[in-house]
């Protein structure tokens, strides 16, 4: 009987401690935000924007809810990144909930400025992973790229999401950066932060075309899509990267998965090598006293679409394929190369630690004014391209119009 | 001792296995890379051999009278006196060593699950089961440590391969670009927490195992096996995350287990995973906690050391609130402090008994 006693006494007191934590917050306390924005203001604050879902008008596919949007902008200046969210609570009936978060976008004019002091917060907080993607808002603000609606995804936070990965795999001019990659990129001193771009397209009045509105048009007046690539030095942004120079960043970082590559065809007219595979790799050396980079460039793809008449059941047209799109891509590859060397001046391949992997003593001399070494590096490309498959059919019903 | 319970010696290395992991897998790796940068994995593999050489030496401590535990043995070798002293000192450190889990427990929880959750709430509940344990005896601990063998190990396996494909091989590179000196430092960092403090497993061998051959081995395998865990989890976090995310995060095997991502599908498994890292810092607080109230008890000759586990335990909380003010001041007492005073019980005690033993043989001759 004591027994039973004892043991339910100490069951009950453990009951009271299991009941929760302090700070247990309940899904419908929560402002789940899976975007972003950073701003400045003009009287040099930040301008905080936050997409929160509406949780009623995202939940399944009953057509539940009254037509709501499925999200909500809240907006808030603050001196600081973390006053400003803490502000959003003056409109918000929810608190911010940034774990969930998957776009952070980061205005143009702040990007100038140094994104490093607001990036804080977010590596610090204890309520944020680092598996969401940042993007530089170009041309508009980054308020103004959240306040789009989207269809296809309803949540525009996962529009941007989508787009971006897809777009990194199957175009490859983009670049899906997270936050982890982008603080290591910014503190080390042999390769420079690069970010993808993001613009909004805004037709038309902005109080129809920012609505509901926008989706129910085939034609959507206001659209959201990825641009061009951002180059930091340091946390600072200093330039925009083209199509081929943001291709290129992309292979010689192995980044790229996929994309596809014009080449001329010997008589006229072109053919398409699409790639499927892309590894390189970057070999720092000194050679005579002076840093050289090797790059070595091993591509694999097949031949995607072809637009001239060439005899594809041969061996040498094959070769002669490999041999011209080895050329038009290794031209592109120099040129952007020395086109970033000159231009930006800024280290954005990671050649500096190239040359730290391999010898760290010279390393130790060049760190201190890398720029400059970067800016006459020699770079060495080798770029070997392989076709394997020519599609379902062989030569072109083009080579029998006649 | 009236506790005539004994360990068996498949018990006692997986005792010695997950106190070796406890705190060491989450904390070290920020420290060892602050040290010695990317290289901090071969100071890991030399702080993982200096390991096994200590355990040699701590069975060899052992072996000089087998029916005696540490803190009798050094009432035995030094004498009454000064063998009670350093049994005090003894006692202090394992004691404030115990407060110092509960204490990590408590801010890890707060830093990563519940910020707003008084830290005294984590403190006490830990606290509790810790004392609940230790009042329970040695055997029913070891007994535990096998049910909780399995999960352990499990969980260590789905980190380890679930976070092989984020692995970058450029970030150790280049190797040894820092030198030997910082190896060195780090390799003492390793050696300070892994297994400098295992000499608390003089307190259980070889008194209360059951064959004492075979548990000499199993104690020397469960360190093995532990290093070999650490050395493979310290290479991971810099081969995954490079040198300056390790050394920046507070947890960095915490931040590795975030990187986990199999097809966008398995994903934020991390505190899933930090289940094992609760699991074996429980295992460490017990022995600790063990010790200092055996220990304790043996020092002012209490005929049951269980008496003392809840007045103890009550000081343990206590001592773990106020013992740092927050987790800097851990670090500062993790790099600069710690190290001389765990070489004091954990190197020096031991030689010292060795040569003592020897000094005896030849006066009884």
């Amino acid at each position: 009987m004591k027994r039973i006693i004892t043991i339910l006494t100490v069951l009950t007191l453990l009951l009271s401690l299991t009941t929760g934590c302090w700070n247990r917050r309940e899904l419908n306390e929560l402002a789940i935000t899976l975007a972003m924005g950073l701003d400045l203001t003009k009287d040099g604050k930040y301008l905080v924007t936050a997409q929160v879902v509406n949780p009623s008008e995202i939940a399944g596919d009953k057509g539940g809810g009254g037509g709501d949007s499925p999200v909500v902008i809240y907006q808030e200046k603050g001196e600081t990144v973390f006053e400003a969210i803490r502000k959003m609570t003056k409109e918000s009936p929810r608190k911010i909930y940034p774990s969930h978060l998957r776009m952070l976008i980061i205005g143009e004019s702040l990007a100038k400025k140094g994104i490093g002091k607001p990036l804080d917060l977010l590596s610090r907080d204890w309520e944020l992973r680092s598996d969401f993607y940042v993007a530089v808002s170009k041309g508009v603000r980054a308020e103004e790229v959240l306040k789009v609606p989207t269809s296809l995804e309803k949540t525009p936070a996962n529009k941007m999401f989508d787009n971006l990965e897809v777009s990194a795999e199957a175009w490859s001019a983009t670049s899906a950066v997270m936050l982890d990659e982008l603080i290591t990129d910014m503190v080390s001193p042999g390769k420079q932060p690069v970010l993808t771009g993001i613009t909004a397209d805004i037709k038309g009045d902005k109080r129809t075309t920012l609505s509901k509105q926008n989706v129910e048009l085939i034609d959507t007046p206001a659209k959201i899509y990825f641009n061009q690539l951002a180059v930091f030095k340091k946390d600072k942004l200093i330039g925009w990267l083209n199509e081929n120079q943001s291709k290129t960043y992309n292979i010689i970082t192995n980044k790229e998965v996929s994309t596809v590559v014009n080449i001329p065809c010997p008589d006229g007219g072109k053919a398409v090598y699409q790639v499927t595979k892309s590894d390189s790799k970057v070999k720092g050396k000194i050679r005579n006293g002076r840093p050289e980079i090797d790059i070595n460039i091993q591509v694999e793809g097949n031949v995607g679409e072809v637009e001239c008449k060439v005899d594809l059941s041969k061996q040498e047209t094959i070769d002669m394929l490999e041999k011209s799109y080895e050329k038009e891509k290794k031209e592109i590859l120099v040129k952007s190369v020395k086109q970033i060397q000159e231009k930006y001046k800024v280290d954005i391949f990671g050649f500096g630690d190239a040359i730290h992997r391999t010898d760290p003593k010279a390393w130790s001399k060049l760190k201190k004014d890398w720029d400059k070494n970067f800016e006459d590096l020699k770079v060495n490309i080798q770029l070997n391209g392989e076709i394997r498959r020519v599609g379902t059919i062989g030569n072109s019903f083009l080579n029998d119009i006649k | 001792m009236i506790d005539n319970v004994k360990v068996s010696s498949h018990q006692l290395m997986i005792l010695v296995f997950l106190y070796s992991i406890g705190t060491v897998i989450l904390h070290t790796p920020s420290l060892m890379a602050h040290f010695a940068k990317q290289d901090a994995w071969i100071a890991a593999i030399i702080g993982a051999g200096a390991g096994i050489l200590l355990t040699g030496l701590y069975i060899k401590v052992g072996n000089l009278f087998p029916s005696l535990s540490l803190d009798r043995l050094n009432e035995r070798l030094f004498g009454k006196f000064i063998g009670k002293t350093v049994n005090i000192f003894f006692f202090f450190w394992a004691f404030v060593s115990s407060s110092e889990i509960v204490f990590y427990i408590g801010d890890f929880v707060a830093t990563f699950w519940m910020p707003e959750t008084p830290s005294f709430a984590i403190h006490i509940m830990f606290s509790f089961i810790v004392i609940l344990a230790v009042r329970l005896g040695i055997e029913p601990i070891s007994r535990l440590t096998e049910i909780l063998f399995l999960p352990v190990t499990l969980l260590l396996v789905i980190l380890i391969i679930a976070i092989v494909p984020e692995v970058e091989w450029m970030n150790i590179q280049p190797v040894l670009e820092v030198g030997i000196r910082p190896i060195i430092r780090a390799a003492l960092v390793f050696v300070s927490f892994f297994s400098l403090s295992t000499v608390m497993f003089l307190m259980i061998y070889p008194s209360l195992v059951t064959e004492r051959k075979k548990a000499a081995k199993g104690f020397l395998k469960g360190t093995i096996y532990a290093g070999i865990i650490l050395v493979v989890v310290m290479g991971l976090n810099i081969l995954v995350l490079g040198v300056d995310l390790t050394t920046r995060n507070i947890a960095p095997s915490y931040a590795l287990a975030r990187k986990i991502n199999i097809g966008n599908f398995i994903t934020r498994i991390e505190s899933f995973l930090a289940l094992f890292w609760i699991m074996t810092v429980f295992i460490r607080g017990v022995v600790y906690f063990y010790v200092s109230v055996v220990v304790f008890s043996n020092i002012f000759e209490v005929k049951d050391y269980r008496h003392l586990c809840s007045p103890l335990g009550m000081i343990m909380v206590v001592l773990s609130l106020i013992l740092y003010p927050n987790i800097q001041a851990a670090g500062t007492y993790d790099k600069d402090i710690w190290l001389p005073f765990v070489s004091i019980v954990g190197l020096f005690m031991p030689l010292l008994l060795l040569v003592a033993a020897r000094i005896r043989k030849r006066v009884d001759r």
